[in-house]
């Protein structure tokens, strides 16, 4: 008896430091989750937006002038290869999309393993609490 | 007793969902909706942007040059002319923009403007969605706080006819002379009342009063006598009121139940529960116009008075002894409302009696009636709410009686 309340208070203590550590590492998975989040919803406009473009671009009989603006300045541009760069934008922001539910479902796998294994130590501290 | 407690089971709204929870939940979805509304401000906005942009591009080639001021940094103008008014640089989006005349730019203004009216509409959709999420929430937990209890029971015919011609042999004598007259009286000024409120009244409510008339001399007199009063009732007043809702109750009551819990499974059972909290006052247009609402509503009313009548039942359960509760009351303004939601309850407590045969005197006609009227147990299924103001006589005796 006098063993085991002797050994309590250091295994409760290190339980102690390892859920700390454990929240601190669920925490930071909610938040690049939520990151994930916002990042996925930008990418979606611009998916939205590029899409629009090409509509439009479509719509264009060939000898339209077509402008890009780089930084301050209009820069004429092909029509053709505006119509190629819009396609290969969003093609690019589709990929990344791809890859981002991905990320995310990983992230989600990673959130929901921790949140047991910080249930688990809960408990077992519980458990050894009840017991000292 | 026994036949009750075999019918079905009782849980009380507030074990299922606390009432706090249901609050938060409440809560959230208020916020999100609240959410939604500025984006679609936002969105609405851009709209009438596109809207006024679309008629300044149409009126500007209307002219070779117009004489403008042009802004000069922040503060400044001067002015100047417009000149090229047929010649536009779009821009398209993503930093790409397009040369085009005053025309093709109506064109993409309108199918950016159609784009936007897409998105304006989901957003409402959205809107609603939620909206109609937030009043369930709502309505639980309101009924839950108010000690709500849902009640599931299976249909089956053979022993609810069982249970009503039992209940109709053992209640024949369940009620004084005195009452009965009691009861008539306060029923036949209610309708007083009421026609004095509906001036322009129509020949189904002339209707609706003879069959109370009849209905309320009814239990004085010889079950056979009544069975042909009711009967011929029944014949003359179908297209008003349909069969009313005592002549079937005991079928009416199991079909009822039946049709709340296939309701309550259903994902759409929210509306009904929903639909729950608002019996009284729903039941009111049937009153003013009978007829009239009865059909579009009916369907709504059949689970809707079960909600009202678990609720009555649960406060007699808890004190017997009080009069009838009006769980609505303040939503009911005027005395007629009030008569009406009178009506509902006491409708409801018919249900109930004849469930627990704790109450007497309006079963005697059941069986009768549940004899002649069994080829027509659809019709009575179609449209029972629009009887509600016939037991109004009933909710007295049964006051009169406790």
């Amino acid at each position: 008896m006098a063993s085991s309340s002797s050994s309590t208070p250091a295994a409760v203590r290190e339980m102690q430091r390892d859920l700390e550590s454990q929240a601190n590492a669920l925490s930071k998975i909610q938040k690049d989750i939520s990151k994930n989040h916002q990042v996925r919803k930008q990418y979606t406009i611009q998916v939205g937006e590029n899409e629009l473009v090409l509509k439009e671009l479509e719509l264009v009989n060939d000898e339209a002038n077509v402008c890009k603006l780089i930084g301050p300045v209009l820069v004429k541009q092909d029509l053709a290869e505006a119509k190629a760069n819009v396609k290969k934008r969003i093609e690019y922001i589709s990929a990344e999309l791809k890859r981002m539910d991905r990320a995310l479902k990983d992230l989600e796998e990673k959130q929901n393993s921790k949140k047991e294994s910080i249930f688990r130590l809960q408990q077992k501290m519980q458990a050894v609490q009840a017991k000292a | 007793m026994a036949a009750a407690a075999r019918k079905g089971t009782v849980t009380p709204l507030g074990a299922v969902f606390s009432p706090e929870e249901t609050r938060r939940a409440v809560a959230r979805v208020a916020e999100a909706v609240a959410d939604r509304r500025t984006e679609l401000g936002r969105l609405q906005g851009f709209v009438a942007d596109n809207a006024a942009l679309v008629s300044l591009v149409q009126r500007l080639p209307d002219e070779l040059s117009h004489d403008i001021m042009v802004p000069f940094g922040g503060a400044a103008f001067f002015p100047g002319r417009l000149i090229h008014t047929n010649e536009l640089m779009v821009l398209l989006g993503e930093g790409y923009y397009v040369e085009r005349s005053a025309k093709q730019t109506t064109e993409i203004l309108h199918r950016r403007g159609m784009e936007l009216e897409a998105q304006v509409e989901a957003m409402k959709a959205t809107i609603s969605d939620l909206e109609a999420e937030a009043k369930f929430f709502e309505s639980t937990a309101t009924e839950a706080s108010e000690g709500l209890v849902e009640i599931r029971e299976e249909y089956d015919e053979d022993t609810e006819i069982n249970s009503s011609t039992l209940e109709a042999s053992s209640s024949a004598s369940g009620m004084s002379e005195k009452e009965r007259e009691h009861a008539r009286i306060m029923a036949r000024l209610d309708e007083l009342e009421m026609e004095e409120k509906d001036a322009g009244s129509t020949s189904e409510e002339d209707g609706e009063d003879d069959a109370d008339d009849e209905e309320d001399a009814g239990p004085s007199e010889e079950d056979e006598e009544e069975g042909n009063i009711l009967g011929h009732d029944n014949d003359h007043h179908n297209a008003s009121f349909g069969a009313s809702f005592s002549e079937s109750g005991g079928n009416d009551q199991s079909h009822q139940s039946a049709q709340l819990k296939s309701a309550l499974k259903k994902p759409g059972g929210r509306e009904i529960l929903k639909g729950g909290s608002f019996a009284p006052s729903a039941s009111t247009p049937h009153l003013a116009f009978p007829g009239q609402t009865s059909i579009i509503n009916s369907g709504i009313q059949l689970p809707t008075k079960n909600a009202a009548s678990f609720q009555d039942e649960n406060r007699h359960a808890v004190g017997p002894s009080k009069s009838l509760p009006l769980p609505q009351g303040p939503k009911h303004s005027s005395s007629i409302l009030e008569v009406s939601s009178d009506s509902t309850t006491s409708h409801d407590r018919k249900i109930i009696s004849s469930g627990q045969k704790a109450f007497t005197g309006s079963i005697i006609e059941h069986d009768d009636n549940i004899a002649t009227l069994q080829p027509s147990k659809s019709d009575a299924l179609q449209n029972p709410v629009t009887s509600s103001s016939r037991p109004v006589s009933r909710f007295k005796m049964q006051k009169g009686g406790r």
